[in-house]
C-alpha cells in the first residue's frame, strides 16, 4: 500500500521540477526574442529610412517591432502555468474526466 | 457647550460655503457676460486692458467659487504624495532643463526666423499701443493674446532675440519637471524620472524650447491640463478645483498655437473612454467635476470662443490653409497623383505615425535632415508604443498616453498638408519619451524575472547617458553649425543685423537683394530696427554707378547679396570713401553679405 502510494508522488514532483524549469526558461526566451525582434526591426527601419527613395516604411520591420511588443506584453509564464494547471488537474485528483 | 459651539461654527461654515457656491460661480459668469458684451462694441484701437483684467478676474472668481465646493474634502489614503526627494528631483530637472535651453540662447539657433520675428513685431505693436485687442487674431491668424504675453518679456529684456526666446525657453523647461510629476503619479517615480530626463535631453524638445515662438506651449499646456484632470478624476486632491483648472488650462490653449486645441479634444476623448468603461458609475462620481471643467473652459475661453463664433474663418484660418480637406489639398492630390483618396489618407497617416523614425521633418522650422530618433531609441520607442497600445485595453492608466500619441498623429499630421511638419508635432515629444522609458523599464522587469538580477541600476542611467550624449551632440555640434533653421533669407537678415544697427542711424539703406525677398520679410526690420520706409529696394540690376544723390547728407548704407556682388564695384567707384564689411555664413546656405557704409558729411 505504501509503495503503491508513493509512486505517483515521485512522478508528480519530477513533473513539478520539469514545469518549474521550463517556466524559468520562458522569460529568458521572451527577453531574447523581444530583443532580437526589436534589434532587427529597428535596424531595418533605420536603414530603409536612410534611402530617401523609400516612400513607405518596410512592413517586415514594422511587424517585427509589433511582434516584439506582443512578446513583451503577454505574460507567458502565467499563461503556461494556467495551461499546466489545466492539464494537471485530472491526474492530481487521480480521476478520469467524467463521462457524458 | 463646546459641542454646541462646534455645531454653530460648522453651521456658519456651511452657510458660508453655500454663499460661495451660490454666488461666486454665477458671479464669474456675469463678469464674463459683461466682457463679452463689451468686446464687439469696442473700437479696434480701443483700450482693451480693463476688459483683459476683468476677464482674468472672472477666471479668478470662478476658481475661488469652485474651490469652496471642495471644502471639507479629504482625499483617501494611497494617493501619490510629493516627498522631499521628489521636490529635489523637480528642482534638479528644472535647473538642468533651463541650463540646456537658456545657454547661448541668443545665438543657438543662430538664425532668428521670419516667424519668430513676425511674432516679435506683433509684440512691439502691443508695446507701442498700436495693437490693443488681446481677443482677436493677428499674424497668420494666431490669437493676439500670445503677442501680449510676448510683449511682457519684450518690454523687460533689451535684446530683441532674447526678449522673444526667453519666455518660451522657460515654458519648455517647466514642462520637464511637470512631466516628472505627472508620470510619477500615474505610473511610478521610475517612469516619471526617466521620461523627464529623456525630455530634458531630447533635441526635438530642446530646439522648440529655444525658439521665440508659441509651439512649445503645447507641451506645458497639455501636461498641465492632464495633471489637473488626473487629480480631478482620481479625487486625489480638491477634485472640483482641479477639474476647473483643467478646463481653464484647456481653454488657454485656444489663445496660443492651433496645436494646443488638441488639449481639450484629448480630455473630452479620455472622458468618453472612461465613460464607456465605467458607464453610470463614472458619471455618478464625476458629474459635478465635469461641470466645473466645462465651466472653467467657458469662463477662460469665452472671449476667444465668441471671436470664433463671430469670425469662424479667421479663428480657423490656419487650419483652413493647412487642413487637407479644408484647403482642397486632398482633392487636388487625388487628381494629380491618380491615387485613391484612401491611399493618400493612409499615406498621410503613415507619415504621422512614423514621423519620429522614418520620415524626415519637411518644415523650415527645424529640418534636422535626419530622423527625430536615432536607431536604438527609435526602436525602443516603437516597442514601448506597441506595448502601451496593447496594454491600454486592459490598463486604463495607459489610455492617456496612447490617446495623446494617436490624436496628435491624426490631427497634427495625417489631416494636414506638408506632413510631417515638426512644429505641429512638438506635443508628441512627451509621449515619445514616455514610450522609450516604458519599453526600457519593461525590459528591465523581464530581465529581472529571467536572470534573477535587476540590471536597471546600471542600464537605465547608461541609457539616459547615451540618449543625452547623442541628442546634445546632435543638436549643439551637428545641427546648430549648419544654420539651416529659418531658411536662407532669415539667416541673411540675422547676419547683417548687428552691423546695420551699429552703422545705419538715419542713413538711407539701399538693398540689392536676390529679388526673392524684400525688407518686409520680418527678420530684417525686427532685428535691424530699421523701418521699411528707410529702405530702398534696388531690384533692377545696376549697369552703371548709382547717382550721387543716393548718398544723403547723413550718408548711406548699401546691402549687397552674394548673387549681386558684381554690382558692388560700381557702388564703390561712385562712393570711394566708404567702408566695406563682408559677412560669410559658416552654414550650408553659403550666404555672403556685403555692407558698404558711406559716412555723411554731417
Amino acid at each position: 500500500m505504501t509503495s503503491h502510494d508513493s509512486e505517483p508522488k515521485t512522478r508528480l514532483s519530477k513533473q513539478g521540477v520539469t514545469l518549474n524549469l521550463s517556466l524559468a526558461v520562458i522569460p529568458i526566451i521572451q527577453l531574447a526574442l523581444a530583443l532580437i525582434a526589436t534589434y532587427w526591426g529597428g535596424l531595418t527601419l533605420w536603414q530603409a529610412a536612410q534611402d530617401i527613395t523609400n516612400t513607405r516604411p518596410p512592413l517586415a520591420a514594422v511587424l517585427a517591432l509589433f511582434l516584439a511588443a506582443v512578446i513583451l506584453a503577454v505574460d507567458w509564464e502565467r499563461l503556461a502555468e494556467a495551461l499546466a494547471a489545466r492539464k494537471k488537474r485530472p491526474t492530481e485528483a487521480g480521476q478520469e474526466a467524467p463521462g457524458p | 457647550m463646546a459641542v454646541s459651539n462646534n455645531r454653530v461654527s460648522e453651521r456658519i461654515s456651511y452657510q458660508l460655503n453655500l454663499r460661495w457656491i451660490n454666488f461666486l460661480i454665477p458671479v464669474s459668469f456675469v463678469i464674463l457676460a459683461v466682457v463679452l458684451w463689451f468686446i464687439p462694441r469696442m473700437a479696434a484701437d480701443g483700450n482693451y486692458l480693463p476688459l483683459l483684467f476683468t476677464w482674468l478676474a472672472a477666471i479668478g472668481v470662478y476658481l475661488v467659487g469652485v474651490r469652496s465646493l471642495d471644502d471639507g474634502f479629504v482625499a483617501e489614503d494611497g494617493h501619490f504624495q510629493m516627498t522631499r526627494r521628489d521636490w529635489l528631483a523637480v528642482g534638479l530637472l528644472t535647473l538642468g532643463a533651463l541650463a540646456l535651453r537658456l545657454w547661448n540662447l541668443e545665438s543657438i539657433p543662430y538664425t532668428f526666423s521670419g516667424d519668430e520675428a513676425s511674432q516679435g513685431l506683433e509684440g512691439l505693436r502691443v508695446l507701442s499701443g498700436e495693437l490693443t485687442n488681446p481677443f482677436t487674431t493677428g499674424w497668420y491668424t494666431v490669437p493676439t493674446l500670445s503677442f501680449f504675453f510676448n510683449s511682457i518679456f519684450q518690454g523687460l529684456i533689451e535684446s530683441r532675440i532674447l526678449g522673444m526666446r526667453v519666455p518660451y525657453a522657460i515654458i519648455g523647461s517647466l514642462s520637464v519637471p511637470l512631466a516628472y510629476v505627472f508620470f510619477s503619479q500615474l505610473y511610478g517615480r521610475r517612469y516619471g524620472l526617466l521620461t523627464a530626463l529623456f525630455m530634458m535631453f531630447f533635441h526635438f524638445h530642446i530646439h522648440y524650447s529655444r525658439l521665440g515662438s508659441v509651439q512649445i506651449g503645447d507641451t506645458l499646456l497639455m501636461l498641465a491640463a492632464l495633471n489637473f484632470g488626473y487629480h480631478g478624476l482620481n479625487k486625489s486632491r480638491r477634485p472640483h478645483l482641479n477639474w476647473a483648472l483643467a478646463g481653464v488650462v484647456s481653454a488657454l490653449g485656444l489663445y496660443f498655437y492651433a496645436g494646443a486645441r488638441l488639449t481639450v479634444l484629448l480630455i473630452i476623448g479620455l472622458v468618453l473612454v472612461y465613460f464607456v468603461y465605467q458607464r453610470r458609475a463614472f458619471l455618478k462620481a464625476q458629474w459635478s467635476g465635469l461641470l466645473t471643467f466645462v465651466g472653467g473652459y467657458l469662463v477662460a475661453g469665452g472671449p476667444i470662443l465668441q471671436y470664433a463664433r463671430r469670425f469662424p474663418d479667421d479663428f480657423n484660418g490656419r487650419l483652413n490653409q493647412t487642413g487637407i480637406f479644408q484647403s482642397g489639398w486632398l482633392a487636388r492630390e487625388v487628381e494629380l497623383s491618380g491615387s485613391s483618396m484612401g491611399e493618400i489618407l493612409f499615406d498621410q497617416f503613415l507619415r504621422g505615425a512614423f514621423s519620429m523614425n522614418f520620415y524626415q521633418d519637411r518644415a523650415v522650422w527645424y529640418r534636422p535632415d535626419t530622423q527625430m530618433l536615432d536607431p536604438v531609441f527609435g526602436a525602443l520607442f516603437l516597442l514601448g508604443l506597441g506595448l502601451i497600445c496593447l496594454r491600454a485595453f486592459r490598463n486604463l492608466t495607459l489610455v492617456p498616453v496612447a490617446a495623446w500619441w494617436w490624436s496628435g498623429v491624426i490631427l497634427g499630421a495625417a489631416l494636414l498638408d506638408t506632413t510631417p511638419s515638426s512644429q505641429r508635432l512638438i506635443t508628441l515629444a512627451i509621449p515619445v519619451c514616455f514610450a522609450i522609458a516604458y519599453a526600457l523599464i519593461e525590459l528591465m522587469k523581464l530581465s529581472e524575472r529571467a536572470f534573477g538580477i535587476a540590471p536597471d541600476r546600471l542600464v537605465l542611467p547608461l541609457a539616459v547617458l547615451l540618449f543625452g550624449a547623442y541628442n546634445l551632440n546632435f543638436y549643439f555640434n551637428v545641427y546648430s553649425p549648419r544654420q539651416v533653421y529659418g531658411g536662407g533669407h532669415a539667416e541673411f537678415a540675422t547676419m547683417i543685423a548687428p552691423a546695420l544697427r551699429e552703422h545705419t542711424g538715419e542713413k538711407p539703406v539701399y538693398f540689392l537683394g536676390n529679388r526673392r525677398v524684400d525688407w518686409n520679410f520680418a527678420s530684417f526690420p525686427f532685428l535691424s530696427k530699421i523701418p521699411a520706409t528707410q529702405v530702398q529696394m534696388v531690384d533692377d540690376e545696376l549697369t552703371g554707378p548709382p547717382p550721387q544723390d543716393w548718398v544723403a547728407p547723413q550718408g548711406a548704407v548699401f546691402i549687397v547679396d552674394r548673387e549681386r556682388a558684381a554690382e558692388l564695384p560700381l557702388i564703390q567707384a561712385a562712393f570711394p570713401q566708404g567702408n566695406l564689411i563682408r559677412l560669410d555664413s559658416p552654414g550650408i546656405s553659403e550666404n555672403t553679405a556685403y555692407i558698404y557704409i558711406v559716412e555723411g558729411n554731417r
